[in-house]
């Protein structure tokens, strides 16, 4: 009997801590820590993609008040950005074709308000041709009365020293118009288009046009 | 009982979580072009269902944001698994059509603009591998682009312009031809 005894204890040994209602609390607990961590964890990274595609600033760079797309038509674009644009569709100008800049600011850092009345002055970028638009923030275009909905350098009036001077209003105005919708946030888009600026350094050494407000109702 | 967990215990779910995090973010952001509906692509696809070739209206329910309405564009799609992908382009009268290449899941590949200038037909072919490059390469005044992937579509977009100037805009877009069709 005394010989069996230490054998019916080394067997009876791992079944008495499986039983342990501690150690399996414990056990069991830790399972669901760690489950618990890893759906919070793809939680949070996915937040944190929800967040970092709605911001404005990725893939650009600020020139004035200007956001320029650096690297958006070239297979470098930068993961943020093309899942941003995977989302909201759409179609960049590719590098050969020439660079976009976005404005939603103007140049004291007041974010653009359709019912404001701004004064868009000075040097273009060099550019074959480029567009200026006023649209929505999501790059939709306004309906307007006056039918115009962007300007480009062909059928802009200079002024005798070479510089541009674009009125963005709701109120019609004399010389050079580009009709705001009277309400709501706005976006203004200039596409340059065949020019010399580079991806690389993305028109830091050119000259970029100011947006001044002068007055809102 | 005692059931409080440790510090180590902490601080290796906070790694966890954080690792995790880290992996579902990157995971996201890299599939995102791959799964979206909603892409260029798609916006495209829903404009030339039936045909290769559409006229973009920028004010459209179906078009792209931020599409320029100073830029009269037309869009035509390439799927190289169908057939072969051709751009061929007479010399303009006036202005400049500037064309940019995309491929189906956001990467805008290749882009030039022809200007008046560039007195020349020349036609341009898509290839995704290397043998169709070689054998496409002898033909004289052709220039090769590998594409990254199989399907995209080009961007064919010149000025507007205002009033009778749409007509020689069309006439621009209709001298690119995709896959030898005769424009919109």
């Amino acid at each position: 009997m005394n010989r069996q005894q230490p054998l019916f204890s080394i067997a009876a040994a791992p079944s008495r801590r499986s039983l342990d209602p501690s150690r399996w609390a414990r056990g069991s607990l830790l399972t669901l820590a760690a489950l618990g961590a890893v759906v919070l964890g793809i939680a949070l990274g996915l937040m944190l993609t929800a967040a970092a595609v709605r911001s404005d600033a990725i893939g650009t760079r600020r020139i004035g008040p200007w956001r320029v797309f650096t690297d958006v038509g070239t297979p470098a674009i930068d993961p943020y950005l093309r899942a941003r644009m995977a989302l909201n569709g759409a179609v960049p100008l590719a590098a050969a074709q020439g660079l976009t800049a976005v404005a939603q600011r103007d140049s004291d850092g007041h974010g653009l308000d359709g019912r404001c009345s701004y004064r868009l002055s000075g040097t273009m970028p060099p550019a074959q041709f480029w567009t200026l638009e006023a649209a929505n923030p999501a790059g939709r275009p306004f309906d307007n009365r006056a039918g115009r909905q962007s300007f480009a350098s062909d059928d802009v009036l200079w002024d005798g020293s070479g510089q541009t001077v674009i009125a963005l209003s709701p109120i019609a105005t004399a010389g050079n118009w580009l009709p705001l919708p009277g309400s709501g946030p706005i976006a203004v888009v200039l596409r340059l288009y065949d020019t010399a600026l580079t991806t690389g350094t993305a028109g830091r050494e050119a000259a970029w046009p100011m947006i001044e407000r002068l007055g809102c109702p | 009982m005692r059931l409080r967990p440790s510090r180590s215990t902490i601080l290796v779910l906070a790694v966890l979580v954080l690792a995790v995090a880290g992996l579902a973010h990157g995971a996201s952001l890299l599939i995102l072009p791959w799964r979206s509906d909603h892409d260029a692509f798609a916006r495209v696809a829903a404009l030339t269902a039936t045909t290769d070739r559409a006229t973009l209206d920028p004010a459209g329910p179906d078009a792209p944001p931020f599409a320029d309405p100073a830029m009269l564009t037309a869009v035509c799609r390439f799927d190289l698994r169908a057939k072969p992908f051709r751009l061929s382009l007479t010399p303009l009268a006036d202005r400049f059509v500037t064309i940019g290449f995309h491929s189906r899941h956001g990467l805008a590949f290749y882009g030039l603009t022809v200007r008046a200038a560039d007195a020349t037909r020349f036609d341009l072919v898509l290839t995704d591998t290397p043998t169709a490059r070689s054998e496409a390469e002898p033909d004289a005044g052709n220039v090769v682009v590998a594409t990254p992937e199989p399907d995209g579509f080009v961007t064919l977009a010149t000025p507007l312009g205002e009033g009778s100037n749409r007509e020689a805009a069309e006439d621009r877009l209709n001298g690119v031809t995709c896959h030898g069709d005769t424009g919109p």
